[in-house]
């Protein structure tokens, strides 16, 4: 592996709206990070476990899918919260970004651990920095 | 004066009285008559207390407002006296030795000697009433009849008072007509009404409350408060208290056991506490049994000799349904805006920060279109919203014109963002003049292909085809759209026309739920019919419309 590849910085978003997740991968492209996507909460799940990311950006309404493997795990918020009780994980950035913009919503957020909570529509610029300053931390 | 001339004047004085009836009536306090009192009388003192009596027999009489008769039980008159002369049917003079069926009409005859007959029988008769037509005006009577002892007489006798009751008849007549509208009213009322009086036991019920509660009018009247609101609280879900009239906080802050109530509150919240007067209390209730419903409760304490509070319960399922989904239609639409907003802001921003390459401006132009058209698609169906609740009616353009070339145009132009599906056209048929609104027509069109194109896959094809039908007794253009998609079940065909039902409500599938809806009022003003036959193979909807010369 070159110098190069251990810089470059994944980043896993599990977004089920496929423009939403073209529009943060140009965003995140151009700031050298390599993207990953998945759909929705399960298929995050497994990702995790694979490419094991070096943050998460995570919306919170995704539909089920039919063959749940993780059935307790239903949206964004189940899955961080499971993210930030596994040990292997918990120290991985979590960022939700979300439509639901009240300030309860973004209190859940941050109840289940997440370390941000972005809400739609957003500043890529402002994405830009905020994955910089908490990849910048790790 | 001497023995003889006292009983001289008694004679000629018994004469007179006789004469006059009033003789008769002595024997009513069974004084003594004139001429037995004559035979006794030896002295002045005895002429001098028959004066008294006669006197003050005569003062009672005339204070008696009544008519007052002594009739004998074979109808015939034996006196008459009346302080108002101009009540009786004729002067008094005239009607002694006369009878009853003589002088009164027949109706008023039978109900005279029916109660001379029951007097006869029992001694009394009250209550017996008769009608007169007077040239004063109609008028009632009610009779009170006593059986005179006989002592000479072999036909019984009866003292016959006559009281003028008109008035007293009006009034029950007006009061009985007041009940009577009232009880329709109360009978009549699309709310449920619920009376207690002053013991706080049920009065009244009407018919709706029956109905909506299950209860039988015969089970509620007579309840105690208590008893009432365990029989409510038992139509309740077991989570939520039926509190009852007293056990409601006086608070003039309405409550709502649910959300589903709580959006529906804001609209009541404004028409509170106008009035400085005891403030009523009220709450919505929801009960479960026989049928769900919501209820908007009004307690209404009246406190007065009868009627110590009215439950008033209307019922607002409806309006707190359509509430419902109406807020959340638009925080559904709301939310739909923000995911076009998010990637149209989010590419122009980027855009103004740094160049791209040839390929990847292209394809951000392209979604920034997409996204925009999108909005306008959202935006779109919120008019829509708005022109169904102003009264649609008021907008159709109704004129004579040619139907195929819209169709055609609509078939051919229609796709969906992200679906590069083209509508399979069908060759047009050709279609008289008809009387239609084209615009409203359209939108009924596009509505239809794009729940097509929403609920089928990307690979499956959906057509469109116009058929001419001629009836006996009608032409008809039926358009029949045509999808291979996840179709529905039947109790989702039977919520389809439901404003803001959508059949998907996970939030992959966009819409609003006012689709179809709307194509029913746009078909239907036209005066035609959607059908809408759907399985797992996909679903039809045929729009008709009757073909309307001028």
């Amino acid at each position: 592996m070159s110098a190069n590849e251990l810089l470059i910085k994944k980043i896993l978003i599990i977004e089920d709206q496929p423009d939403i997740r073209m529009l943060i991968k140009m965003t995140l492209n151009f700031a050298h990070y390599e993207i990953h996507e998945a759909s929705d909460a399960q298929m995050g799940l497994k990702m995790v476990h694979v490419i094991k990311p070096d943050l998460v950006l995570l919306d919170i309404m995704m539909p089920r899918r039919i063959e749940a493997d993780s059935p307790d795990i239903h949206d964004g918020l189940d899955l961080c919260k499971h993210l930030k009780n596994d040990p292997e994980y918990c120290a991985m950035p979590v960022v939700f970004l979300s439509a639901k913009g009240k300030s309860e919503d973004k209190q859940s957020g941050l109840d289940v651990g997440a370390n941000d909570y972005v809400v739609k529509p957003f500043s890529p610029i402002f994405l830009i920095e905020l994955v910089d300053m908490l990849m910048g931390k790790s | 004066m001497s023995h003889r001339s006292i009983n001289d004047s008694l004679q000629s004085l018994t004469s007179a009285v006789r004469h006059t009836g009033l003789g008769a009536l002595l024997s009513l306090s069974g004084l003594e008559t004139p001429a037995k009192l004559a035979e006794k009388a030896d002295s002045e003192k005895t002429a001098r207390e028959f004066d008294a009596m006669s006197d003050n027999l005569k003062a009672t009489i005339d204070a008696i407002p009544d008519l007052l008769y002594d009739i004998a039980l074979d109808g015939r008159y034996y006196a008459a006296h009346s302080s108002n002369t101009w009540l009786l049917a004729l002067p008094a003079q005239n009607l002694v030795g006369r009878t009853v069926q003589d002088v009164m009409p027949t109706d008023a005859a039978i109900i005279i000697m029916s109660a001379l007959m029951q007097a006869y029988e029992n001694g009394l008769s009250q209550g017996k009433q008769y009608e007169l037509s007077l040239p004063q005006g109609d008028l009632w009577f009610e009779l009170s009849v006593a059986r005179k002892s006989t002592l000479d007489d072999d036909v019984p006798r009866f003292i016959v008072l006559s009281r003028d009751i008109t008035v007293r008849k009006r009034f029950e007549r007006m009061l009985k007509q007041n009940e009577e509208d009232l009880h329709t009213i109360f009978a009549l009322s699309p709310d449920g009404i619920v009376v207690f009086d002053s013991n706080n036991e049920i009065s009244h019920v009407n018919g709706l409350f029956c109905d909506i509660t299950g209860y039988r009018h015969q089970r509620l009247i007579g309840c105690s408060e208590l008893e009432f609101n365990v029989m409510m609280q038992d139509l309740c879900n077991e989570n939520s208290q039926y509190l009852g009239a007293t056990g409601l906080p006086t608070s003039t802050k309405v409550s709502a056991p649910n959300a589903l109530c709580q959006s529906y509150v804001g609209h009541i919240k404004g028409s509170e506490n106008v009035s400085s007067k005891k403030a009523d209390t009220r709450n919505y209730i929801e009960i479960i049994k026989p049928n769900y419903r919501i209820l908007l409760h009004t307690v209404i304490e009246l406190n007065q000799e009868r009627i110590s509070r009215v439950i008033h319960f209307r019922d607002i399922t409806n309006e707190a349904m359509v509430d419902r989904m109406k807020s959340e239609f638009l925080m559904t639409a709301a939310h739909e805006l923000r995911t076009p907003m998010t990637i149209i802001l989010g590419y122009v921003e980027l855009l103004k920060s740094r160049v791209f390459e040839q390929s990847a401006s292209l394809e951000i132009y392209d979604s920034i279109h997409d996204q925009s058209k999108s909005i306008v698609g959202i935006l779109d169906e919120l008019l829509d919203l708005a022109r169904i609740e102003s009264l649609a009616g008021k907008a159709f353009n109704m004129k004579m014109a040619a139907l195929a070339p819209t169709i055609d145009k609509i078939g051919k132009r229609f796709m969906m963002a992200g679906d590069t599906r083209k509508v399979k056209m069908q060759p047009l048929p050709a279609l008289p003049m008809m009387f239609i609104d084209k615009e409203k027509l359209a939108q009924a069109l596009k509505n239809c292909l794009s729940n097509a194109f929403k609920y089928s896959s990307k690979d499956s094809e959906v057509s469109m085809e116009v058929r001419l039908i001629n009836t006996k007794q009608q032409a008809e253009v039926a358009i029949i759209i045509k999808d291979h998609g996840i179709g529905m079940t039947s109790e989702q065909l039977s919520h389809i026309f439901e404003k803001f039902y959508r059949v998907d409500t996970s939030g992959k599938i966009p819409g609003t739920g006012l689709g179809l809806s709307l194509v029913k009022e746009i078909i239907e003003y036209h005066g035609g019919r959607v059908q809408v036959e759907s399985g797992t193979d996909g679903t039809v909807v045929t729009l008709t419309l009757p073909v309307i010369g001028n």
